[in-house]
């Protein structure tokens, strides 16, 4: 079986990648995907090695599937607008399933307060059957995401944090303004730095 | 320029948002793990000392760890929602705020409700 390991190790959580580091008994000092993506595309791998990656993405694509997550945002410039002009701003970069490359929106639906939307992008997916075989195939992936032009909040679901990044910037991209996410960690009036505990 | 908000009212925020949560969605079972950045690095107790057991935030590993300059960043916790357990998590840095659920033998749709709890909670105290 061929077997693309890169392509693999890109699919793997954090978590899954320090499992990885375990089996090639390497440490990685960062904290960044992309660092443990780029160190350990590099090894080579055996057999029973591949075997074992294999079924590290296997459990890792199982427990994703066992958690719901929100990523929260905000933009004031968002509160400016109108649920109208929101719509219309959407529906110019409208996703079209019919192309090869159909990235893009589309609003579901839009009550009173929310307006509930997707992000339509193509992704390299990779699946594991039963038997442990790979299958490699490209697919329409959606990411669903809620705006409420009252408090100019948007909230993300998405599987991971990457995934809710990619969906933030192209919102911003596309309405031309800075989207940041709700978290105590930036700005208020309280703000100091962190080390007067 | 990115600005930090101070330990204490991190810490006091995350006060709230627990009595929060047990006052509109339901009883905290345990705190399992807390991460806490200190100098740019995450940190997991869960990984160190802390037991999971007890107030998180009055635990002698958590202070140490505050004490040196600490943030937190994340923290998780079984909590219960329509009488079944959850496994609840909240984490936020510059970059990211989020809240996550995590399923265990439950339903999806239970699951999302529990999500939406955990969400209304989390902007009332961050939004």
């Amino acid at each position: 079986m061929e077997v693309n390991v890169e392509e693999i190790l890109e699919k793997l959580s954090l978590k899954a990648l320090k499992e990885v580091c375990k089996i090639k008994n390497i440490q990685i000092k960062g904290r960044k995907k992309a660092e443990h993506v780029l160190e350990l595309s590099t090894c080579e791998w055996s057999e029973d090695e591949l075997q074992k990656l294999i079924e590290i993405l296997k459990k890792d694509q199982e427990n994703s599937v066992r958690a719901v997550m929100s990523y929260l945002f905000r933009s004031s410039k968002i509160i400016n607008l109108s649920p109208d002009s929101i719509k219309s701003k959407l529906a110019e970069r409208k996703a079209d399933l019919s192309k090869e490359d159909i990235n893009g929106f589309k609003v579901t639906n839009s009550g009173s307060n929310l307006i509930e939307c997707e992000y339509w992008y193509t992704q390299k997916n990779i699946v594991v059957d039963d038997a442990g075989k790979l299958h490699y195939f490209r697919m329409p992936s959606r990411i669903k995401f809620m705006i409420n032009p009252l408090d100019g909040v948007i909230m993300v679901s998405a599987i991971n944090p990457g995934l809710a990044l990619k969906c933030k910037k192209e919102l911003e991209d596309l309405l031309d303004m800075i989207v940041i996410p709700i978290s105590p960690l930036v700005g208020g009036s309280n703000s100091k730095p962190a080390a007067n505990t | 320029m990115v600005q930090i908000v101070s330990p204490q009212l991190i810490l006091r925020r995350i006060r709230r948002l627990l009595r929060k949560f047990e006052k509109d969605v339901g009883k905290i079972e345990d705190t399992i793990a807390v991460n806490i950045d200190i100098e740019g690095v995450v940190r997991t107790l869960s990984l160190v000392k802390y037991t999971g057991s007890g107030n998180v935030l009055k635990d002698k590993d958590v202070v140490k760890y505050l004490r040196q300059g600490g943030t937190i960043v994340g923290i998780e916790f079984i909590g219960e929602w329509r009488n079944c357990n959850f496994k609840f998590k909240i984490g936020y840095s510059t970059r990211i705020g989020y809240c996550r659920v995590s399923r265990g033998r439950n339903s999806l749709e239970l699951t999302e409700e529990a999500l939406s709890k955990l969400r209304e909670v989390y902007l009332s105290i961050y939004g």
